[in-house]
């Protein structure tokens, strides 16, 4: 079950180009910590200066050093995208491996409170939250919020694997071991579940870290905290492109591209790594 | 009459287990109908339950290993009813008892975990003991089944053939010495040239090691090698039952004479004569009130549609057959 | 008799690639055969031997990582020539071979049909792509007739597949595989996982075919006891090799190589109480060849040589081939 990521490193080249970059973008976001500036004050170094020794990404409309605000936003946005992905996730997946296990009445009523969800309209729903809580939004409760759409996902998914597990025959012979239903679901089940949970872990990152985007565009995020959403807000607001500041509205949406990318590869090599029809395959070539 | 119970290792009474069905093909089907039957605790013994798919063999296997409740009728295991057996420690004791052993070895073990690791489990969660009896326990399962536990040490299933896995569960179930061994259709998922090893196995079990085993299969040939008793079924009931020489060389039921005369054999010389006819709707057949077997009986008469006949019995022998009357 | 196919010194591999690794599993390893016309020829072995392989290789599914190394598979007398399948491309293999010429039985073929047509919707629907311009009356009689002509009841046209039994669906497929009389048939253990009396059911229907169409049947199975049944010759393929090859009556009656020897006699038989055996050992790995012939391992007459040098086949009687030294050598005596 261990991933061993030199192993990964070796055999994957995709996986060895979205570590590195990923790695980059996690160092970026500690290194805000040691930011000369305030992300939420403007004006602090002269306006809209191209890229130089001084200012490594140029300077933005508003005064802010365009390379340290990109460090908080990709600190906000992981942080942002890690505290959904947590929570649904663990929902999602406790929610799942009840409805499989117990069956019966409880699964129904998992199931119809999960589907409820499902048909939530998330967006419009978001966007009316953005506008009421306006001022207070942060990325701990947008989190939260965010967090209220994307767990359904996570249930239906577990349970129907959970489901099929339940009827292989070495769940049998786990039984008649006299193994606890709580070891099966650790030692025989688990395994073949954690490549989708870790997969999802990741897709519900970047799925968060979208739907902030898409929320910011609009102005709908928290605008003062700096994200690659607000980024984005702000450079269209100030017309960054057309008054040729095209650092400041190409920095966002690169790095965006940058870390969905990243992350989508380390998502896939890790699955297919831990998909249990290619760590056989790496069983067998052992021979 | 507690005394009387504690003699049988295996009764049960009037099993039955109905599932019900959605839609389209009707509401219920009786995939095994009021089975009785008995496995004495004197001798261990090995039973045939004979039967093609659709018979209920699988369905009562189940029932018997704890697997599936039944509808009605109650199963009795030394003594204990086993649809009783609500709590964790009386399953453990079960466990310990009854162990099965499956149709296909490459689905009994996890492919992602070691083989060893189930009969470890086996033996530290049924026997309890210190790591070095735990150890010595399967060794000894192991090498009962004509491997070397250094063989197979570290080794994942895929690693194995199909003989050898199903060897292993074989291991795994013989543990705890149980006193009974449910074989669901064991071999056929084996290659023809390598059943003859794990039947033979089976016996020298039944005899050396004293556990009682009830073989399930489709297999004539094979159920006349293993066994003196014999059950065949059709359709959730029993059409036939009795020692396996009379059975097979001198059938009563018309069914049974069919099985019989299906069987392949393996010399051109011997080829058959004639064609047979197959059922075309099996789900018809279930729904029948009569005997089930009425569409394809040269022998039906007008009685056969109307009532299902009752077992009759002939000496040490049982037909469910109005010719038999 | 006419030749139907002739297979040369027939090697198919697979080549399987895993982060670096790369493993060579010679399933079918310098094979050759001739096939004549209107025979029904079984080839026997344990899982494992090759004959799923070479029954893929004849009808030329040849899909990565399945490739053929060397060799030759010709047909004779397609529309008048011969043809090597194995230079042929996909395109021609459809317009010239398949469904006319030969046709494929996979195994467990019941679960191929289409759940939501109706069972003559489906003869229909395979019927139109050759005879584009009949009327649907006419189509629907060549069906009938066809199913009749297999012993199929004749109310099985207007079911649905989920209302047949498992083995009438079987025979379905097969009529459908059959319907344009093709005139060779390549079945892949066509009765196994079947029951008894379905079994002799699908075997009924392959006689009856070849009886009323004359059409040659290529019918691998692990079970001796089927081949016995309905075949004229038999191949016994062991670790990708032919070991054994001659008339089913001669086989039965006198078998040549000790392997084949295990096979017959290690099946049960009702009356017989005595002690069975089975071939002893395992099946050697496909990557890992013994040296020298490849039964030796588990061959309780081996002598040095077999484990120097591979027996050739050679035909010891009429039509009787053989790989096996002691074998070869004891009929040197006689």
């Amino acid at each position: 079950m261990l991933i061993s990521i030199k192993d990964l490193f070796k055999a994957n080249k995709e996986f060895q180009f979205g570590f590195i970059v990923f790695m980059i973008i996690l160092v970026l976001a500690v290194t805000s910590h040691f930011s000369p500036f305030d992300p939420r004050s403007w004006n602090t170094v002269p306006k809209d200066l191209p890229p130089s020794f001084r200012h490594l990404l140029g300077t933005t409309s508003t005064g802010q050093d365009v390379f340290w605000i990109l460090c908080h936003a990709f600190k906000n946005s992981l942080i942002l995208g890690v505290i959904t992905a947590l929570i649904s996730n663990l929902v999602g997946t406790f929610v799942g491996l009840l409805a499989g296990y117990k069956g019966g009445w409880i699964d129904r009523v998992l199931m119809s409170l999960n589907d409820t969800f499902i048909a939530l309209p998330s967006f419009p729903i978001l966007v009316f939250l953005a506008f009421a809580l306006k001022g207070n939004l942060n990325m701990l409760n947008l989190g939260v919020i965010l967090s209220f759409f994307s767990w359904p996902w996570g249930g239906r998914q577990v349970r129907a694997m959970i489901l099929s597990l339940r009827e292989r025959e070495f769940t049998f012979t786990a039984d008649f071991s006299g193994s606890s239903t709580l070891k099966i679901v650790f030692a025989e089940h688990l395994p073949f579940v954690l490549p989708w949970i870790i997969a999802n872990f990741i897709n519900t990152i970047l799925w968060s870290i979208g739907m902030e985007v898409g929320l910011a565009i609009f102005g709908l995020s928290s605008l003062e905290i700096p994200t690659i959403g607000t980024m984005i807000y702000w450079s269209t607001q100030y017309q960054a492109l057309f008054r040729g500041v095209w650092w400041w509205a190409l920095t966002p949406i690169l790095s965006s591209i940058f870390l969905f990318v990243s992350l989508f590869f380390i998502s896939s090599a890790i699955t297919e790594y831990l998909d249990p029809r290619s760590r056989l395959q790496r069983i067998r070539s052992r021979e | 009459m507690n005394g009387e119970k504690k003699t049988s290792l295996l009764k049960l009474e009037n099993v039955t287990k109905i599932f019900k069905l959605g839609g389209l093909f009707g509401s219920k089907l009786i995939a095994v109908n009021q089975i009785n039957f008995e496995l004495k605790g004197d001798q261990p013994e090995i039973v045939s339950i004979v039967g093609e798919s659709g018979s209920g063999k699988t369905t009562l296997a189940r029932m018997i290993l704890g697997l599936i409740e039944p509808t009605h009728g109650r199963i009795i295991f030394k003594g204990k009813d086993v649809t009783t057996i609500k709590n964790r420690h009386e399953k453990l004791i079960f466990r310990k008892e009854v162990q099965p052993i499956f149709q296909n070895p490459f689905e009994a073990f996890n492919p992602l975990k070691k083989v060893e690791s189930y009969l470890f489990e086996t033996a530290k969660n049924l026997l309890k003991g210190s790591k070095e009896e735990i150890l010595e326990r399967v060794e000894r399962a192991v090498e009962a089944v004509g491997m070397k536990f250094s063989e197979i040490s570290g080794r994942y299933p895929n690693e194995f053939s199909g003989g050898q896995l199903q060897r292993l569960a074989i291991a795994r179930a013989l543990i705890t010495q149980p006193s009974l061994l449910v074989a669901d259709e064991p071999v056929s998922m084996v290659d023809a040239s390598l059943r003859m090893s794990i039947l033979n196995l089976f016996k020298k079990l039944n005899e050396k090691m004293r556990v009682s085993i009830i073989y399930i299969t489709h297999d004539l040939a094979t159920a006349y090698y293993m066994s003196y008793r014999i059950v065949i079924m059709f359709r959730g009931v029993v059409i036939e039952m009795g020692p396996s020489d009379l059975v097979l060389l001198e059938p009563f039921h018309p069914y049974t004479k069919l099985l019989l005369e299906s069987i392949p054999k393996p010399d051109p010389e011997k080829r058959w004569k004639s064609k047979i006819k197959l059922s075309d709707t099996e789900i018809r057949e279930y729904g029948m009130i009569g005997c089930k077997f009425v569409n394809r009986c040269p022998y039906t008469m007008e009685k056969c549609r109307k009532t299902e006949p009752p077992l009759f019995q002939r000496d040490d022998r049982f037909v469910r057959c109005f010719l038999y009357e | 008799m006419k030749k139907a196919i002739t297979i040369k010194n027939l090697r198919a591999y697979y080549i399987l690639q895993n982060s670096g690794n790369k493993k060579i599993v010679r399933a079918v390893d310098d094979v050759s055969l001739d096939i004549y016309e209107g025979e029904i020829l079984g080839i026997a072995g344990e899982s494992g031997c090759g004959k799923t392989t070479l029954l893929k290789v004849l009808y030329g599914l040849l899909n990565p990582p399945l490739f053929v190394k060397s060799g030759e598979i010709i047909y004779h007398d397609v529309g008048g020539t011969e043809v090597d399948i194995l230079k042929l491309p996909v395109s021609e293999k459809r317009s010239m071979l398949y469904w006319k010429h030969i046709s494929y039985i996979p195994q467990a073929s019941m679960n191929v049909l289409n759940p939501l047509l109706k069972v003559k919707k489906q003869f229909l629907k395979v019927l139109k792509t050759h005879y584009k311009d009949r009327k649907k009356g006419q189509l629907l009689e060549m069906a009938a007739e066809h199913a009749k002509n297999l012993g199929l009841p004749s109310d099985i046209l207007d079911s649905y597949p989920h209302q047949l039994s498992g083995g009438m669906r079987q025979r379905v497929t097969i009529a459908i595989a059959t319907l344009f009389t093709p005139k060779i048939i390549f079945a892949d253990e066509p009765t196994t996982a079947l029951d008894v009396v379905v079994q002799r059911g699908v075997m009924q229907i392959l006689k009856d075919l070849q009886s009323i169409y004359k059409n040659t049947i290529v019918l691998v199975s692990h079970d001796i006891a089927v081949h016995a049944e309905i075949t004229d010759r038999l191949g016994i393929m062991y670790a990708g090799k032919l070991v054994e090859l001659g008339p089913t009556l001669s086989l039965f009656r006198s078998p040549l190589h000790p392997y084949t020897r295990f096979l017959i006699e290690s099946l049960p038989q009702i009356g017989e109480k005595k002690t069975k055996m089975s071939v002893p050992g395992v099946p050697p790995s496909l990557i890992n060849l013994p040296s020298g012939c490849r039964f030796h391992p588990r061959c309780p007459f081996k002598s040095e040589i077999c484990s120097e040098e591979e027996p050739p086949f050679v035909e010891v009687r009429e039509g009787h081939f053989v790989a096996c030294f002691r074998t070869t050598k004891e009929e040197d005596y006689l």
